[in-house]
């Protein structure tokens, strides 16, 4: 790859519940094209009624061909890189075929449906000349990315405990019809789209592998989870092989609390931090740290970060495809 | 009702004696010490009585020893209670001078959120279907009197009323047993 070539992207899955066409992010680091697109209803419930015709309008709002076989694009020798946007319970065959040709693979979390789907992902990376991002996690936000580099520096000595609550408001995803299709097709509800970002952050946090995991995963507030099996609350305790320790509370709340977004406090022998919203404090001394961000710029930034490490294999990817492997085990491994 | 959230963060009451009782790990420390007034003030909300609980601790001997008793100093607790669960944080590793402490209180129902944030004795209410936060008047105060005294006084008045009439008040001992019996099984 010469420095002024874009890299090219196939798509597979289009419209799919939980994913976010992380296509376009690559496509906003101007330094991606994209080729071709494959979706239909074989790759996960969605929001398209028609899923074919659905995905066929998106290749052409963005220029790309459209494809009828998800293998002609992990086939395809011009394709760099392939943004699987498919449901868990598909999505590992095809990260997996991505990586044995060697392309470098982007998702959404999870990495599968189950620890099995996330191991044999991982070994295929492993095996590969190419590697995975997943997006997933807040350690990407200023404030606690400033967190994190306190922590490096020691400020706040041996990370000891961290709580996290991690709530989206405001009743259901507008639009978002849960069916029994759709549970079946993820590992759980809120328990792992929400628990996924609070479980990542706390592990970037930590700075070890988790031990053990004992999580409750509840149905607190809507009657459309409860009728397909969804939990909407999910409470979890963790341990690391450190002897940090971490709780972790996430749910998808039907009231809106204005201004809130992740709060985390963390205590270490040296010191304690409190995260609330995009604001970090620290102690002793309670400086403050403003970490207030443009979405758009700073997935832009997390992107750019994702390439750079396609040419520079010094630079590691902000949440690996170990990072979620790590993560699958906490929901396979819960005791309640 | 559905979810409990208290959060203590700080550092435990000092004990200049280091051969004190307090300190040893035989008498439970802190947890056994100060956690029912938590469980009980939770179980007060969910009217239902947890039957298990899972218990992560950990502990930072980073502090002067008046501040450190024998193990643990960190607890994160998950009391399932019916339809509801507490999630109770005690968090007595802030050990350094010019750290901070209180305690945060979070009730979470089937239409809103009321909360108490650390270091304040407000109580907001978060309400479904309403664009802002609503603050609670609190209940009437004890005019001149602390608040903490006050809150003393309620208690032993109504330990009197139980005396004079033999009518058991809330918490009833039974109850209050059933919760140390669980606090007992964290200390394992």
């Amino acid at each position: 790859m010469t420095a002024h070539k874009k890299y090219k992207i196939g798509v597979v899955g289009v419209g799919v519940w939980g994913c976010h066409s992380l296509e376009r992010e690559l496509l906003n680091t101007n330094m991606c094209e994209l080729k071709s697109v494959c979706g239909g209803d074989e790759f996960g419930a969605g929001f398209y009624d028609d899923a074919l015709a659905g995905a066929k309008a998106y290749a052409k709002e963005l220029n790309a061909e459209f494809i009828s076989s998800a293998e002609d694009i992990v086939n395809d020798p011009e394709i760099d890189i392939v943004s699987v946007m498919s449901a868990p319970s598909v999505k590992s065959q095809w990260l997996i075929q991505a990586l044995r040709n060697d392309k470098y693979v982007v998702t959404d979390k999870p990495l599968g449906l189950t620890f099995d789907d996330a191991m044999r992902v991982c070994e295929a990376e492993r095996n590969s000349k190419a590697h995975g991002f997943m997006l997933a996690g807040y350690h990407i936000r200023p404030a606690v990315a400033e967190l994190l580099s306190l922590i490096a520096q020691g400020r706040l000595g041996e990370v000891k405990a961290v709580s996290i609550r991690l709530n989206f408001t405001g009743g259901i995803f507008q639009g978002f019809n849960p069916t029994k299709r759709w549970r079946e097709e993820i590992p759980g509800g809120e328990s792992v789209t929400i628990g996924a970002h609070g479980l990542i952050t706390a592990m970037k946090l930590v700075g070890a592998p988790v031990e053990d995991v004992f999580q409750i995963r509840k149905n607190d507030f809507y009657r459309e989870y409860r009728a397909v099996g969804a939990d909407d609350y999910a409470i979890y305790n963790v341990r690391f092989t450190n002897g940090a320790v971490a709780n972790i509370s996430v749910g998808r709340l039907p009231y809106r609390i204005p201004n809130e977004d992740i709060s985390i406090e963390l205590t270490g022998t040296e010191g304690y931090a409190q995260i609330n919203g995009t604001e970090l404090k620290v102690y002793p001394g309670g400086e403050t740290f403003d970490g207030k961000f443009n979405a758009p710029e700073l997935l832009r930034e997390v992107f750019t970060h994702f390439i750079n490490s396609i040419s520079d294999k010094n630079i590691k990817p902000l949440t690996s495809f170990d990072d979620g492997l790590m993560l699958q085990k906490t929901f396979t491994d819960y005791k309640k | 009702m559905r979810e409990i959230i208290i959060r203590y963060r700080g550092r435990r009451f000092p004990i200049g004696n280091p051969g004190s009782f307090y300190l040893k790990k035989e008498s439970g420390g802190v947890w056994l010490h100060n956690s029912l007034h938590w469980l009980d003030e939770a179980f007060f909300y969910s009217e239902t009585l947890p039957t298990e609980v899972n218990i992560c601790s950990t502990r930072n001997e980073n502090g002067a020893s008046a501040y450190l008793g024998e193990g643990p100093n960190y607890w994160s607790a998950i009391f399932p209670m019916g339809k509801v669960t507490f999630l109770f944080e005690y968090n007595t590793m802030l050990l350094k001078d010019d750290m901070p402490g209180g305690m945060q209180r979070i009730l979470i129902g089937t239409e809103g959120e009321i909360r108490q944030n650390y270091g304040s004795d407000d109580l907001i209410l978060y309400r479904k279907d309403a664009d802002k936060a609503e603050m609670l008047s609190l209940l009437e105060d004890g005019g001149d009197i602390d608040p903490a005294v006050k809150s003393f006084q309620l208690g032993i008045d109504d330990f009197a009323a139980e005396i004079l009439d033999g009518i058991e008040r809330e918490p009833k001992i039974n109850d209050t047993l059933n919760l140390f019996e669980l606090l007992l099984e964290g200390l394992k």
